[in-house]
């Protein structure tokens, strides 16, 4: 199985860099899905199904097509690149370097002990099952804040995007 | 799954994140910040799992739902600001919108 | 002890509303308004000491009414106000003396335009002097001391667009400022010895302190009382204080405010008689400046600086008799001299006035025939301060030169009597000068605008020809007063004074003073040697000065220089004012523009250097602001990290 895993996360790094880099936003789109779908086989690999399956279906899924609906409502310009003087003297650099700081800062964190083995799971363990018994017994609370979070969402578009003079 | 493989996946996690954190950084389109903070979203849900197939608990699965729920909220808030943006300054840049200037 | 007595509140506290009705209401309100406000607050602030005075009368012997305004918690400090019989003696002839002024002024005011802000000033005074004199403690006492010391700035400089008035205004209040320092230095030390400021605490444990102590604590008050009474050497304020408006001479710098230090000597007399120096050191400064001014009074040719170092002259009398334990007497000489001095200053404003201004005393005479109401009371104040009896004078000054030869001091026995004959002198030859002998070819017109005129010389008032009732009532109320104020204090008969101030001095008093001379004999000697020098020192200044006196040639040098008060000014303003001014020229040329402007630029500029590179970090760029909100995080990641 490891080597489903070592592919799943190059592909993903791959992704995310170009995700970056694209000069067309639709090219930044499509690396997105494929970096979130390549991160859904390493969820599945790791004993969580059910997230897995979320992230394709929410995730690559839904909200991807969303990224797709805009950029094409919007026309897939460039970024204009002519403005070479950008207003933000030293913005690409700092950002880099700040980047990179925080990669050793957080690189150092991870790598600085050794970690237990992992745990024994038990059967079933990350399907949905055990995930709806988690989350409608466990953690009510979380499904009912994340579903006021959808909805503020949901009214804060429709407030944000209708037209206020439609009506007249 | 040897204890080498967990930091394999850490370091995957945090590469992403940081990979996500220099596009939010760099790029001027707000599309592509966006989708940048998005990277960052996936990393940060692969942290959770991964912590949470180390330990054997479901705690992890359901701040992963979590951040699966605020990402697609994120999402839909911030591309409806940038279709209002674009809609009302025609900016294709972020530093084009400066109302925060003090 | 404390029965809070309300009313007592109310003999600052209506002079102070006054002040803010007339300030706030200048422009508005007319002048009969204005005065009328003023003058009935005085009026309800009387009312008001009398009935304190009344319920005063009715307490026991040792007990005083008190009332506190305000506590911080703290023991021993905080506002209240004490009336015992020293107080109310005191607030009596400020309200009242203070009431007849206000009235006075109304007419003698009535062409100035800044009518409202004048007596918005005259009742702020009378609320801080109702406050020195009522505090019941030497922090509230401080408090009244250094406003009536803002009123007499305000008013002496009232005439501020004058350049004599300003710097006169300045000069008092400097002066002042000296006996403040010294205040607050012997209230630092009584804090420290006794950990109280109320007269209650303090002066009956007055003699447990250290005698070296008491004596710079006696020292010190007494610095502070020397500059407010305007006593030798800190009396260079009162001539020029002369610049303000006469009735302002008249409540100020002659009734009440410069006996502001009688009061404290009195007040605090258990700490001077505790200390060693204590009331030599009274009695000597009481003296001096007894002698000096009548000697300098001889050389003015001014009517109001004659007249200011007569009250110099009269104060030092009344320090004198506080330094040997006369106090009755002191205080006595001060409710005299307070009406006869006051009715002099009223009579020289109605002089002033007559001669349009011009105040210098040999281009006056004849008065008598014109003004005859001025003549006749002008004649009574004069005769009560020279002493004669029956005039209240005469029993005032009477009792405290006698009180010296009884306790044995006979040098500053001499001194006094040798003072109260340059006295009879010098007001004679005032009197005669003013209102006898011919009248002035031209009445002084020509003269206005030169030193000291008052300033709004071409006034409604007809010269010559009656004095507006306003201002005549007054001067009659007090120069009846100034004649049959004796009758308090006749010999043998009757002792108000002493039985009334007895219960407050008696509290304290110690073993008494040993009597050196029988009393009887001493009074024998003292009216004989008073009497005898008063009025040969009239003749000759009658002979001098009379109706037969000749023209007024060059001025003799020897009275040039008592004019110039023995050059004492020239001597100050040459050892403290030059160099004061050299080093302030020097720190205002040199320190300031170099090292604390540069400070300050310096500071300045750096802030403006900061603050352009913050701009551009608040550009309203959002991707900056992630960057810092970024880069911060790794930091601080990175730091926890490393720990």
């Amino acid at each position: 199985m490891s080597w489903v895993v070592l592919i799943a996360a190059l592909v993903a790094l791959v992704a995310a860099m170009a995700v970056v880099r694209a000069r067309i936003p639709v090219h930044s789109v499509l690396a997105l899905v494929l970096n979130l779908v390549c991160l859904a086989v390493l969820f599945i690999v790791l004993d969580a199904e059910f997230m897995g399956l979320m992230q394709v279906i929410v995730y690559a899924g839904a909200v991807m097509v969303l990224f797709l609906f805009v950029v094409s409502l919007l026309g897939a310009r460039k970024e204009a690149i002519e403005r070479e003087m950008s207003l933000l003297a030293g913005q690409e650099g700092m950002g880099v370097v700040a980047a990179g700081v925080l990669l050793v800062a957080l690189l150092m964190a991870v790598l600085r002990q050794p970690l237990p083995a992992p745990a024994q799971v038990y059967p079933g363990f990350g399907a949905v099952r055990a995930f709806g018994a988690a989350l409608f017994y466990d953690h009510v609370l979380v499904l009912q804040l994340a579903a006021l979070l959808l909805m503020v969402a949901v009214v804060g578009v429709v407030v944000l995007i209708a037209r206020r003079d439609q009506g007249r | 799954m040897p204890g080498m493989a967990v930091q394999g996946y850490l370091v995957l996690s945090v590469v992403l994140f940081v990979i996500g954190l220099a596009g939010v950084l760099v790029r001027r389109s707000p599309l592509v910040m966006l989708m940048s903070i998005e990277l960052m979203w996936g990393a940060a849900g692969l942290l959770f799992l991964t912590f949470a197939r180390l330990w054997a608990g479901m705690e992890g699965h359901i701040f992963s739902f979590l951040i699966i729920v605020v990402g697609a909220a994120e999402a839909a808030i911030g591309l409806a600001l940038i279709v209002l943006i674009f809609r009302t300054r025609d900016a294709a840049d972020v530093d084009d919108v400066r109302a925060l200037r003090g | 002890m404390e029965n809070g007595y309300w009313v007592l509140a109310l003999i600052p506290g209506l002079p102070l509303v006054g002040a803010a009705a007339n300030a706030a209401f200048r422009r508005r309100w007319g002048k009969p308004a204005l005065a009328g406000t003023a003058s009935a607050m005085v009026a309800m602030a009387f009312v008001a000491t009398l009935a304190s005075l009344v319920r005063y009368l009715g307490l026991e012997s040792h007990d005083a009414l008190s009332l506190t305004l305000w506590s911080w918690g703290v023991p021993g400090v905080g506002l209240g106000l004490l009336g015992d019989a020293v107080s109310l003696w005191f607030a009596l002839v400020v309200t009242g003396v203070g009431l007849l002024i206000h009235i006075y002024a109304a007419a003698y005011m009535s062409d100035d335009p800044d009518y409202g802000r004048f007596f918005a000033e005259l009742n702020y005074f009378i609320f801080a002097m109702s406050l020195l004199v009522l505090a019941d403690g030497f922090l509230g006492m401080l408090v009244g001391w250094a406003n009536v010391g803002l009123a007499s700035y305000l008013l002496i400089g009232f005439w501020n667009e004058r350049p004599a008035a300003a710097a006169a205004s300045r000069k008092a209040f400097w002066v002042n400022t000296v006996g403040e320092v010294g205040l607050i230095l012997a209230m630092a030390i009584l804090w420290n010895q006794f950990g109280s400021l109320r007269f209650a605490d303090v002066l009956p444990q007055a003699g447990l302190a250290q005698p070296e102590i008491l004596n710079w604590v006696a020292l010190l008050l007494l610095v502070g009382a020397v500059a407010k009474s305007a006593q030798l050497p800190l009396h260079v304020w009162l001539p020029d204080a002369m610049q303000g408006p006469t009735p302002v001479s008249a409540l100020i710098h002659a009734a009440t405010m410069v006996t502001a230090g009688v009061y404290l000597a009195v007040r605090a007399f258990p700490i001077f008689e505790a200390a060693p120096w204590g009331l030599t050191a009274v009695a000597a400064v009481g003296a001096a400046s007894a002698l000096f001014g009548a000697i300098v009074a001889v050389g003015q040719n001014d009517i109001k600086r004659v007249l200011a170092f007569s009250t110099m002259s009269q104060v030092g009398y009344m320090i004198l008799g506080a330094g040997v334990g006369a106090y009755s007497a002191a205080l006595f000489h001060f409710m005299t001299h307070a009406f006869f001095k006051a009715a002099l200053f009223l009579g020289a404003g109605i002089v002033i006035h007559h001669f349009h201004g011009e105040q210098d005393i040999r281009r006056m005479g004849g008065l008598g025939k014109q003004l005859p109401f001025a003549y006749w009371t002008f004649l009574l104040g004069t005769l009560a301060l020279i002493g004669l009896p029956p005039l209240s004078g005469f029993f005032s000054k009477d009792e405290i030169v006698v009180e010296l030869l009884v306790t044995g001091h006979t040098g500053l026995w001499a001194v006094a009597v040798a003072a109260a004959a340059l006295t009879a002198f010098y007001m004679t030859r005032l009197f005669c000068l003013v209102f006898t002998g011919d009248a002035p070819a031209k009445p002084g017109a020509k003269h206005r605008g030169q030193k000291g005129t008052t300033g709004h010389a071409a006034g409604g008032h007809d010269s010559g020809h009656g004095v507006p009732a306003l201002e005549s009532v007054p001067v009659l109320i007090l120069t009846v007063l100034s004649v049959g104020a004796g009758v308090l204090w006749i010999p043998g008969i009757t002792a108000v004074p002493e039985h009334f101030l007895g219960r407050v001095i008696e509290q304290y008093a110690g073993a008494g003073h040993a009597a050196a001379m029988d009393t009887g004999l001493a009074k024998t000697v003292t009216v004989a040697a008073l009497m005898g020098v008063a009025l040969l020192a009239m003749a000759l200044a009658v002979r001098l000065y009379g109706p037969a006196r000749q023209g007024a040639g060059p001025q003799p040098r020897w009275q040039s220089v008592l004019t110039n008060g023995l050059y004492l000014d020239d001597l100050y303003r040459a050892v403290i004012v030059r160099p004061l001014l050299a080093s302030a020229a020097y720190v205002g040329g040199v320190i300031d523009p170099h090292v604390v402007d540069g400070a300050v630029n310096g500071v300045a500029r750096l802030a403006g250097t900061l603050a352009v590179g913050v701009r551009r970090l608040q550009a309203g760029y959002v991707r900056r602001y992630a960057l810092i909100l970024m880069g911060g995080t790794a930091l601080i990641v990175l730091y926890f990290v490393m720990l």
